[in-house]
């Protein structure tokens, strides 16, 4: 859905353009918040910020004639307000924020940029490595491993058995951990 | 196996986040998320409308002539488009800065005029800027229906010729606030409700040409011209009369009941089917919702039902049916039906007719939004009892709201299915949430084979096997109505591939289409609303 159509349904019903636009965004704008925030809150603390990002683009695009591609837009909100979330949580567990956490790392040395570009790297890496697993390995494990879905929430996603996404997870991690090692990746340097 | 630690992948740039494979999450925690969501935005709204409130409370002054009342409205995306699109990778997007003139993410141009300041307003409304404000009390293209004595206690959804009118009436007067001290006149009041995408008001117009505008948290009053005044009584009370006498046929399917405590600007909405929303049915989730929520998708409907058992001996077949003629109004509660009971030799007799015994056992079941009656016909009695149930009575349920107290195993809940509006009356056939439960509950028992035409319907055809050990039933058929989910056939069948159970509706009709609802006959019967007597017994 570009702007030219959302704009044209607010007109027509303020519900429907919400209901359609949170469709074809939550799961882009949850892989977001949870890349954000998986290790500083739970799954209530995902699903408030979540309903925060749609709340904030519902608001920003209320009445408002839009065009173009939206995903942008809203992957900018959502990374703001993910980063708002996580300072929040932060401050509420008392987790202290270093001033080399890369989220808050304003100003870098050279030495900095050099290891962040490194990991950026290795990001990459990581992913096509999993998105060469193809489906439905790619979904299955970073699910498992990352996400840290249980295989019966899985299997129910996906429309599988518990048992196979089980084996399924067995077999996509050893392939995972041979395309890692094939680009001279290491488990441990994760 | 170890668990592979993917953290790396956090805070990740977005062409990395495009790589992975989504989040995603099930049906009831997406609807709970959405919930949240409009819940938080209804709040920036509000909190944006006082905001526009306040900045006028400051920049007004002295007496005015508004050309209308303006509703505001919160445009705001520029600014914070602009304030935001630059980037978060690092720690200067984190801190708050003036955006650019004419910065947006889509490429429109924005004035000047339309960005403003951020208020400091709710650490949510505050991320956001205001923009300009533009009126937008246009009911051309909203939802709109009124409250006047003569068809009290129902609502009036006027036409959409009349609303255009009325749009068009509003749209060109000038109106002018009233004094402060201007006391409300007495008399006969119109009121029009706006739905506005569910930020709905009210203007009640009062003997003076005043009116009295409410919603969105406040209430003003104004002068209004008298075209415009005229254009409202003329919307609110057609011109329906034939040789003098009000002719309520004409508004036949625009007549909605509502309680006196549901007449407010926001819970006269709950008296009508607001929960009906687009179903894919060739998905088993949305078929499950429809068929559940079968009322949302009509106001109304009239047809023939034959609901039917059949036993098999050594020496043959033998079963019985009941007949039902049938048409309702969910809108103002109103519904008819003419029961008749059959014996019969197999299926294809009761469908057809022929060959049937009658077992001289008929009545009559009824309700006119206020009572319910029920007549014997081979009694000669009847009983009339209160107690109607209404739209607002039986709102719609989620998938969510079905699982009911099975929440953690998913399973549905039969006890959690909506309230039964109709007391007896084309009952599983309209309102089929017993058969849903009973047959489509669990969804690894059954298919959706495709779409066919049944009875004159385009019907979504479904297979699947039955579990019952105290039940012949094994498998069946069931074909629901594609537009409404009603149920046009069900064929249940036994080990033997035999029909034992069945529910066919022919002459199916919905809406403008369907039969008025009838009045029932009681004359030569005995009866009243006294007490409740004794429930009438069919003959054995």
């Amino acid at each position: 859905m570009n702007g030219e159509e959302y704009s044209s349904i607010l007109k027509r019903s303020r519900r429907e353009a919400h209901q359609l636009l949170f469709d074809e965004y939550y799961n882009y704008v949850g892989t977001i918040v949870v890349n954000h925030l998986r290790n500083v809150g739970g799954r209530e603390d995902t699903e408030e910020c979540i309903s925060d990002v749609f709340a904030k683009v519902f608001f920003a695009l209320e009445g408002q004639s839009v065009t173009g591609d939206m995903r942008k837009f809203i992957a900018t909100i959502a990374k703001r307000t993910s980063i708002d979330c996580y300072r929040s949580l932060s401050r509420k567990t008392e987790r202290s924020v270093s001033l080399d956490d890369e989220m808050f790392s304003v100003i870098s040395s050279d030495d900095d940029l050099e290891a962040e570009n490194e990991r950026c790297e290795l990001q990459r890496i990581v992913a096509d490595c999993i998105s060469s697993l193809g489906e439905p390995d790619s979904t299955i494990v970073i699910q498992k491993f990352y996400y840290n879905k249980t295989s019966r929430q899985i299997a129910g996603l996906l429309s599988m058995k518990p048992s196979a996404v089980r084996m399924r997870v067995k077999r996509a991690g050893e392939r995972l951990r041979s395309a890692l090692a094939e680009r001279g990746i290491k488990e441990e340097s994760l | 196996m170890n668990k592979i630690d993917l953290g790396i992948l956090d805070n990740a740039d977005e062409d990395v986040i495009e790589k992975l494979p989504p989040f995603s999450s099930d049906e009831a925690t997406r609807k709970r998320v959405l919930s949240m969501s409009e819940k938080k935005f209804d709040k920036l709204m509000s909190e944006q409308k006082k905001v526009d409130d306040s900045e006028y409370e400051v920049s007004v002054s002295g007496v005015e002539i508004y050309r209308r009342p303006v509703w505001h409205r919160a445009l705001g995306i520029a600014a914070a488009v602009a304030l935001i699109a630059g980037g978060i990778g690092t720690a200067a997007a984190l801190k708050h800065r003036s955006p650019k003139s004419g910065e947006s993410m889509f490429g429109a141009q924005v004035t000047d005029e339309q960005t403003s300041a951020v208020p400091e307003t709710s650490s949510l409304a505050a991320e956001l800027p205001v923009k300009a404000k533009t009126p937008v009390i246009d009911i051309a293209n909203d939802e709109v229906r009124f409250t006047a004595a003569v068809y009290a206690p129902y609502l009036l959804d006027i036409s959409a010729e009349q609303q255009s009118k009325l749009a068009a009436a509003l749209d060109s007067s000038e109106w002018t606030p009233c004094g402060e001290d201007e006391p409300l006149p007495e008399g006969q009041t119109f009121t029009m409700y706006v739905y506005n995408n569910g930020s709905p008001y009210s203007i009640t117009l009062y003997g003076d040409k005043t009116v009295k505008l409410e919603g969105m948290g406040e209430t003003t009053r104004w002068h209004i011209p008298d075209s415009a005044a005229s254009a409202i009584i003329e919307a609110a009370v057609p011109e329906t009369e034939k040789d003098g006498i009000w002719d309520e046929t004409a508004l036949l399917g625009r007549m909605t009941w509502c309680s006196a405590d549901s007449i407010n600007v926001s819970d006269i909405w709950k008296n009508t089917r607001a929960g009906a929303r687009d179903c894919d049915m060739t998905n088993k989730d949305d078929v499950f919702f429809k068929m559940n929520n079968a009322p949302d998708y009509f106001d109304r409907a009239s047809g023939t039902v034959k609901i039917g058992r059949l036993d098999y001996y050594a020496s043959g077949c033998s079963g019985d049916s009941t007949k039902y003629d049938f048409q309702v109004d969910l809108n103002t509660a109103q519904a008819y039906q003419y029961e008749e009971n059959y014996y019969g030799p197999s299926y294809e007799a009761f469908i057809s007719g022929e060959g049937l015994t009658d077992q001289n056992v008929d009545f009559i079941q009824a309700q006119d939004g206020e009572n319910y009656c029920s007549a014997s016909l081979s009694d000669k009695t009847y009983y009339k009892l209160p107690g109607v149930k209404h739209r607002i009575d039986s709102p719609t349920v989620t998938l969510e709201e079905l699982r009911g107290k099975n929440s953690e195993s998913g399973t549905f809940d039969s006890s959690a299915s909506r309230i039964q509006m109709l007391s007896g009356i084309a009952i599983n056939c309209i309102e089929n949430y017993r058969t849903a439960f009973e047959y489509l509950s669990s969804f690894d028992n059954w298919d959706i084979v495709g779409t066919e035409e049944v009875n004159g319907r385009v019907c979504v055809h479904i297979n699947g096997a039955y579990q019952a050990a105290y039940d012949s039933i094994t498998s069946f058929d069931l074909y629901l109505d594609e537009e409404t989910g009603v149920t046009v056939r069900l064929k249940a069948y036994d080990a033997s591939g035999r029909v034992v159970y069945f529910i066919e509706t022919e002459n199916l009709k919905f809406n403008g289409e369907a039969e008025q609802v009838k009045n029932p006959d009681l004359s030569g019967l005995t009866g009243g609303s006294e007490a409740e007597p004794a429930l009438p017994k069919k003959a054995s």
